[in-house]
């Protein structure tokens, strides 16, 4: 019989935030504190904020096949700040530059989600369909751009997208979804689930305390915010728009933003919201710690047939059990 | 002369799959203004305006394909800007 985990595999990486290498210029220090991974999980200071990190530094770490350094969630801001000096008001960089610096970034932190972290969490098997489709996902020059635009406005949801995608990835194969045209779709859609988000002030998005009812109110907008950008768009299916529209629905129609439920809810949004409720609760978040992933199944179990499908959890939950 | 059409009937003959609960028998009988609610930020007011009416679709998403048709709904309630009404399929921002 398979051993339930008692804790997550990634648990000493919690606290982190992936940064691609190619978002760093050579020579400059950064004014954030940068990590590596280490195997088994960990993470060992790599640079101190106050010293540069040089081309020899980069090369040395690119020669190892590191393509991603972290920065502890503390640092997030100054990292979305140094983003935003960089790509957006950056004139250091020609227009041309920053794309092949961002499609870079994009291409670093969608392997770290879809990839990297396959050997010691639950996507070991999907790891070679993975790299193939980051390679598919960094040609879509739409997907690059919005996603960009959700990086260098928040960088944390930036990276819960990603890491959503790879649930979403996992859980659909797990579901019997084999066709690989399907799955890179439901890999977009989650990527952009959150797209609404940049509608949303990054103060909202990263407050540490509870939100007010009106703040609470803002943010249920995030959803029909991002059908709303997205809709009229020819290359995306009504699948991916409803994991936009749909991922904060629940079966008893207790949810938002309209307050469907069972099959109202389209089964890749269904996917979505165990992908993001998933990633939510056992990563850290500006207002709580990352929980251990037997008490994220346990809250899940709890909630299966009432707010989230009993099949997609029980995949969840099988998926959990074998790794 | 050609016969003329009534909105009622034409509105009667259209094809309806709502079904109202049980205790929604006084549906069509409430008028005048709604009640302000608890957390109403309304910059208008809604009043009751309970009766059939058509809904003529068209298709406006590209994902999403509506053949063009018309079908009965009831309408709920009026403001300056907006409408609620009853209908049995799940409609979508910007159709």
């Amino acid at each position: 019989m398979p051993s339930q985990p008692t804790a997550d595999p990634d648990e000493d990486v919690h606290g982190f935030v992936p940064v691609a290498l190619d978002t760093l210029l050579p020579g400059a220090a950064y004014g954030f504190d940068l990590y590596m991974k280490q195997r088994p999980g960990g993470m060992l200071l790599y640079r101190r904020r106050e010293y540069p990190v040089d081309q020899t530094d980069f090369d040395r770490l690119l020669s190892q096949g590191v393509r991603t350094l972290h920065v502890s969630f503390d640092d997030r801001d100054m990292y979305a700040r140094y983003l935003n000096l960089l790509l957006v008001d950056g004139e250091d960089l020609t227009a041309t530059q920053k794309y092949t610096l961002l499609k870079g970034a994009a291409r670093s932190v969608l392997s770290d989600s879809l990839c990297s972290r396959s050997p010691d969490t639950l996507v070991r098997s999907v790891s070679d369909l993975s790299k193939q489709m980051v390679e598919s996902l960094c040609g879509n020059e739409l997907l690059l751009r919005d996603i960009f635009f959700l990086m260098t406005h928040d960088y944390y949801s930036y990276t819960h997208v990603t890491n959503v995608s790879m649930y979403c990835l996992t859980l659909a194969q797990q579901m019997g979804i084999c066709n690989k045209q399907e799955l890179t779709e439901i890999v977009v859609g989650a990527l952009l689930h959150d797209i609404g988000k940049r509608h949303l002030p990054p103060q909202l998005l990263n407050k540490t305390g509870k939100l007010t009812e009106p703040e609470m109110a803002q943010m249920r907008q995030h959803p029909q915010a991002g059908f709303e950008d997205l809709c009229t768009r020819p290359d995306l299916n009504w699948g991916q728009l409803m994991m936009v529209y749909q991922h904060h629905e629940r079966l008893n129609g207790k949810g938002y933003p309209a307050e469907v439920g069972g099959d109202e809810i389209h089964p890749w949004a269904k996917i979505c919201a165990v992908a993001d409720v998933f990633d939510a609760i056992t990563s850290c978040r500006p207002y709580r710690s990352a929980i251990r992933i037997d008490s994220a199944i346990d809250f899940f179990e709890r909630r299966m047939g009432v707010s989230f499908d009993e099949e997609i959890v029980g995949c969840l939950s099988s998926l959990m059990q074998t790794t | 002369m050609p016969e003329q059409l009534d909105a009622n009937d034409v509105i009667a003959a259209l094809p309806c799959a709502i079904k109202m609960p049980d205790n929604w028998g006084n549906f069509f009988a409430r008028g005048g203004p709604l009640p302000p609610m608890g957390d109403d930020h309304r910059r208008f007011p809604r009043f009751y305006l309970r009766a059939p009416a058509a809904l003529r679709y068209r298709s406006t998403l590209p994902a999403l394909p509506r053949p063009d048709h018309e079908c009965m709904i009831y309408l709920k309630d009026v403001s300056r800007t907006s409408i609620a009404f009853l209908h049995s399929e799940q409609l979508f921002p910007k159709e």
